[in-house]
């Protein structure tokens, strides 16, 4: 059984039904517009934890679910 | 081998309280496919249900989908054997997600379920439900 993530509208599904898409971070203190282009592109995280993530439903609803997965479980949270 | 046909109909994206109280006619099958999104067939003939409630709602005519009804046994078999995701219980029901591996909208009644995915997937759907 693989990882169900909880669609708001349908409910829960496996997650190759979803397509990964990271929330993107920028730190305050990054001020300046191309590093922060910079940081966006190339500076991703790498937590060892809970994080924050949106996945999009690409097999049902067409629209995005956050949430945040522990990466060290992958569970649900 | 099973043909799916195309669909006609009318998508419709806007607010979800105005989707909620949408007043299709009862000959037409309307499915919500998000919170924001209604998909109904056949095409809305008054599409002034909705704009008249949401002005900035989109409606447009959609031939990007195809269907088939199967009776409700033949159905239940088929997503046995290609459904990893639980079945709602009640009917008529509505649900959606892969279905041999294939993106699907289920429109569950007590004797038949319409099965529809987008068009450019049909021919596969349909040699999945031979296999």
């Amino acid at each position: 059984m693989s990882i169900q993530i909880p669609c708001p509208h349908c409910g829960p599904r496996p997650i190759e039904e979803f397509a990964f898409g990271e929330i993107l971070a920028v730190p305050d203190q990054i001020t300046d517009p191309d590093e922060r282009d910079i940081d966006r592109a190339f500076m991703h995280n790498n937590p060892e934890g809970p994080q924050r993530e949106a996945w999009f439903h690409t097999y049902g609803c067409r629209r995005w679910v956050t949430l945040t997965r522990d990466t060290r479980t992958d569970q649900i949270i | 081998m099973p043909a799916l046909k195309r669909i006609a109909a009318t998508r419709i994206v806007a607010q979800p309280q105005v989707l909620d109280s949408a007043d299709v006619p009862q000959s037409s099958l309307a499915l919500r496919f998000a919170a924001d999104e209604l998909f109904v067939t056949p095409p809305l003939q008054d599409e002034t249900i909705i704009t008249a409630h949401d002005p900035h709602a989109i409606l447009i005519r959609e031939g990007g989908f195809a269907g088939i009804w199967l009776p409700a046994e033949e159905a239940a078999l088929f997503l046995a054997r290609n459904c990893e995701w639980e079945i709602p219980n009640g009917r008529p029901a509505f649900a959606q997600g892969a279905v041999a591996s294939i993106p699907t909208k289920l429109w569950l009644e007590d004797e038949q379920v319409l099965f529809i995915v987008p068009a450019p997937y049909a021919h596969d759907f349909a040699e999945r439900m031979q296999d």
